[in-house]
């Protein structure tokens, strides 16, 4: 039998995981990707809080959250691109026009 | 569906910090996929088809190759070796993974959730997306109609990024 604690402490590995890879990858589509992660542990909450309390909200929910992690994606490999266009880097490191 | 759980999240996890590890992209986007493609089998667990599907459909199908597309695009193979301090990297690091365990000790704290019986109780829930369906078109009605407008928002964003003169 599976418990719900099992499915939150799934989701909180996932959560962990992509929080430690914001911290320690340099290239910033490999963010993105973590970022990705993270909603996805979200989502892993949500549809199993719906199973859990019987109410479909929640997985209503996860389809908003789909269409919003869709343009995150769109806006953000936009913006990526468009500045590898004019540096030719990607590393958050080297990223440093605003810094003063 | 115990086994199924146990394998699924144990795939989704190890794809999880496959992706962190690798240091070249391409190999972390597929890892990634696999990592989504096992959370859509553990929606499948959870009694919730319409989200797996949409799962494969929009994260595995349409993020995932948008990911790729740039990556090729860009043609990044492998990152730099690092010139950042490693000892504020490791602090940054331990506090995100300690983070991780003070969610997971408060969850143990929770006795709702350590309940065994209740996930397996729940009934109503056949038919996922009919029922679905009439509460988005209902009850979510104004919400389904803002989120078209946030996708035509974010469509105008991307292709006027990619201009050639911004």
């Amino acid at each position: 039998m599976v418990a719900m604690v099992d499915y939150a402490i799934l989701s909180v590995c996932l959560f962990t995981i992509g929080i430690v890879g914001i911290l320690i990858r340099r290239n910033i589509i490999t963010i993105l990707m973590c970022i990705e992660l993270i909603l996805n542990s979200v989502n892993l909450l949500f549809v199993a809080f719906s199973r859990y309390l019987g109410n479909v909200d929640g997985q209503i929910f996860v389809f908003f959250i789909f269409a919003i992690a869709a343009a995150e994606a769109a806006v953000g490999l936009a913006l990526v691109v468009a500045y590898f266009k004019l540096r030719e880097t990607v590393e958050v490191d080297e990223i440093k026009l605003l810094k003063g | 569906m115990q086994l199924a759980f146990w394998i699924l999240s144990f795939i989704a996890v190890f794809a999880a910090v496959m992706v962190i590890l690798s240091d070249r992209p391409i190999v972390s986007g597929l890892f990634l996929l696999l990592s989504f493609t096992a959370i859509s089998g553990i929606y499948l667990t959870l009694a919730a088809p319409f989200i797996a599907a949409m799962q494969l459909v929009v994260y595995a199908g349409a993020i995932i190759v948008l990911f790729l597309f740039v990556i090729m695009l860009l043609n990044q193979h492998r990152e730099a070796p690092s010139k950042r301090n490693k000892f504020i990297t490791f602090v940054s690091v331990l506090g995100a993974i300690l983070i991780g365990v003070l969610i997971y000790i408060s969850l143990l704290k929770s006795k709702i959730l350590l309940s065994y019986t209740k996930m397996s109780a729940v009934g109503g829930m056949k038919n996922n997306v009919e029922t679905l369906s009439v509460v988005m078109f209902g009850k979510y009605f104004i919400p389904f109609e803002l989120i078209s407008i946030l996708l035509l928002a974010a469509m105008v964003a991307a292709v006027f990024l990619s201009k050639k003169r911004v």
